[in-house]
């Protein structure tokens, strides 16, 4: 396509390269207490297994891309043990909190409605529960996604796809009208 | 009945989500000078018309923007009230001069029929144009009113009206010096640039800040913290309009907003600057002092926005970002222009794409939020680099989803303006202006695929990729209404241009 008369005229094939990517950048950010597992796995490929130290950990992984993907966070090596309740309050506890979550840039941790309602939560036992944002028992929390993943999270999260309330009166309903009309009127030039 | 001195007013095109500080500035120095003013925003008036249906008001204020816009009846009527308001308006307050700031080329046409019904309506106060849209020759928008002949075309358009007695004078530059010196009755210069920020400060008793378009009603009360740019962007006319950087310094500025806060309460600011960032030491001082404030006063912190540049990475110190963010920055509008490097390095832009991610990185670290604005097909933009634009705009999706952006303007295809550097080429003749759309249809001999259809072609495209991404743009219908309104106006003269243009190279 050398000309944008082309690229309009094979606009679905010129936006599939754009949006294309050859992998799956994946950022993590943890708070680990009590030395914790954690396993990532991706389509059932162990990306990553450590047992993490308590602190912060930024986790950065990168995989090539699948049509599908099954990624998989898990936190292992939890036993009754490692849970101290004195006087009915928990005192001392092996957990994870997940602090921040991105793939490819996009901000998953932070788009409430996306996180929890397209992740899944899989308990020991394979049951799913309400998702968490972290990990108090040897559970899984799991994202299942199409790639390229721009387009897959364009289809599924609703966060700021309109015009803000601060800039409405920056927008209008009249944009198609005239764009269809602008469409047809190019044709009038050679 | 008393006559009051002068009277300065705002006319369409008007963007009401902005309040304009040039009236208000200039009611100060005549005040302070012991003269009677009143400042006057027509645009309010034409929204009160409109219903404040802000669609509707987009309708006819693109009458304004338009060279051959047609309005339905019930659009007519409306224009024929607004006109017949502003008369009564000066006949109910009579005074000695009005004072028109012509804002930019989209004010020509409105300027043009309003000193057509002073005239008309013997209205006998002397009359000043000023502001950017005085400096440039007359907008094709206006044709059709003043029908300019010969060398007119090419006069500044403040002249152009001086020459039809339409104005009796035209301020070039800074209006504050100009003023005075015509309520004193001394000869004006044929242009004013002051270096110094020692007025009053603005006086904005006859404002109706509550009538602007203003997010859930809170006022942005408008600040002016320098003139002119530390850049000098082909594509862009502000050099021209300001001439050299001038600056106030950051405690100045700062002791400003606390004083508008404290004594007038308003606490939400809009920089009416170029851009905040110019001088990075007084943007650090001004932070520093906006942000001791801020933590001093939770409960009733400082915000602001304004225009701002980006800087190559390594510029910008990484400790101003969170320093913005305590300070109240926000909404910030930068111009990103184009996602090609080679774009940016003709613009004479002096940063790149990498730049870009970076700022974006950093405010979406410190929770500040932006507008971006970019526009295609600028004279070296080839269709490589057309994609590579495109690219650019998947590439930022991650900070539209996030809010870091909050919306994009998509910007109407490359202008080639008065007074910006771009039209060197002109001069030398590798860039070619057609007669009828000076700004919109022109030819480089140098990249000569890049034709006005083809702008047009890949501004569509950008259309369809924007909303297949869902992003939010601003803006999109008054971009795509004047340019097509263009084609379909003038597509034969279009296509006779671009023939005689490949048949007759004028430097090949």
């Amino acid at each position: 396509m050398k000309t944008a008369q082309e690229t309009l005229d094979q606009f679905d094939k010129f936006f599939d390269e754009l949006i294309e990517s050859d992998s799956i950048e994946i950022q993590l950010i943890v708070s680990a207490f009590c030395s914790p597992g954690l396993q990532i796995t991706i389509n059932s490929n162990i990306v990553y297994d450590n047992i993490l130290s308590s602190g912060v950990h930024t986790i950065n992984l990168s995989y090539k891309t699948d049509p599908k993907i099954v990624l998989d966070i898990s936190m292992y090596g939890k036993s009754p043990k490692d849970t101290l309740v004195q006087n009915n309050q928990i005192i001392q506890d092996k957990f994870i909190t997940i602090d921040g979550l991105t793939i490819n840039n996009f901000d998953l941790f932070n788009d409430s409605d996306l996180f929890y309602n397209k992740f899944l939560y899989i308990n020991n036992q394979g049951i799913e529960e309400q998702v968490k944002a972290g990990f108090w028992g040897n559970n899984t929390l799991r994202l299942i996604f199409t790639t390229p993943f721009a387009l897959w999270h364009t289809q599924n999260s609703h966060k700021n796809t309109h015009i803000s309330n601060s800039l409405h009166y920056r927008n209008n309903s009249l944009t198609n009208e005239v764009f269809e009309d602008l469409v047809k009127n190019i044709q009038l030039l050679t | 009945m008393d006559y009051l001195d002068i009277i300065f007013c705002s006319i369409p095109f008007r963007d009401l989500d902005q309040v304009y500080s040039a009236p208000a500035i200039l009611k100060a120095v005549a005040i302070s000078n012991g003269y009677t003013c009143k400042t006057k925003d027509f645009g309010l008036d034409l929204l009160e018309l409109c219903g404040n249906n802000t669609e509707q008001f987009d309708r006819v204020q693109n009458y304004f923007a338009n060279a051959d816009n047609v309005l339905t009846t019930e659009e007519q009527l409306i224009l024929d009230q607004f006109y017949q308001t502003v008369i009564n308006y000066f006949k109910t307050n009579p005074s000695k001069y009005i004072g028109i700031s012509i804002f930019s080329i989209f004010t020509h046409k409105a300027t043009a029929e309003l000193l057509n019904l002073i005239k008309d309506n013997n209205i006998n106060a002397k009359i000043i144009v000023g502001g950017r849209g005085a400096k440039v020759p007359i907008n094709i928008t206006a044709n059709a009113i003043l029908k300019p002949k010969g060398l007119e075309k090419i006069l500044e358009f403040g002249n152009l009206l001086k020459n039809r007695k339409l104005a009796d004078y035209v301020v070039i530059g800074d209006g504050e010096d100009a003023v005075l010196d015509i309520l004193q009755g001394t000869s004006i210069k044929t242009n004013y640039n002051s270096d110094t920020f020692n007025y009053p400060l603005p006086d904005y008793s006859d404002y109706e800040f509550d009538k602007y378009l203003w997010n859930d009603g809170q006022v942005m009360f408008p600040i002016t913290g320098s003139k002119g740019c530390v850049r000098d962007c082909d594509f862009c006319d502000v050099k021209f309009q300001f001439g050299r950087y001038k600056y106030r310094s950051g405690s100045n500025i700062a002791d400003e907003m606390i004083y508008i806060a404290e004594t007038l309460g308003f606490r939400k600011f809009q920089f009416t600057d170029s851009l905040v960032n110019g001088g990075l030491k007084i943007l650090e001082e001004f932070c520093t002092i906006i942000a001791d404030y801020n933590d001093r006063n939770p409960d009733k912190i400082i915000t602001w926005n304004g225009q701002y540049i980006c800087r190559p990475a390594d510029q910008m110190p990484e400790r101003l970002y969170p320093l913005m963010a305590r300070a109240g920055a926000h909404g910030l509008t930068i111009g990103a222009e184009s996602g090609s490097d080679h774009v940016l390095d003709v613009m004479n832009k002096k940063t790149d794409v990498d730049a870009l991610y970076y700022e974006l990185s950093q405010f979406q670290k410190h929770n500040i939020t932006c507008v971006l604005l970019t526009f295609v097909g600028h004279w070296a933009e080839t269709h490589t680099d057309f994609v590579k634009h495109c690219r650019m705009i998947v590439n930022i999706l991650p900070y539209v989803r996030s809010g870091t952006i909050s919306a994009l303007s998509l910007g109407f295809p490359a202008a080639m303006l008065e007074g910006t550097p771009a039209m060197n080429h002109v001069a030398e003749k590798t860039i070619q202006l057609s007669d009828f759309n000076r700004d919109f249809v022109w030819f480089s001999e140098t990249n000569p695929t890049n034709t006005f259809k083809e702008r047009i072609l890949r501004r569509i495209i950008l259309h369809k990729l924007a909303s297949n991404l869902q992003i939010p743009i601003i803006d999109e219908w008054n971009f795509l209404n004047v340019v097509n309104v263009i084609v379909k106006q003038h597509s034969e003269e279009i296509n006779k241009f671009y023939e005689n243009c490949s048949r007759n190279p004028r430097s090949i």
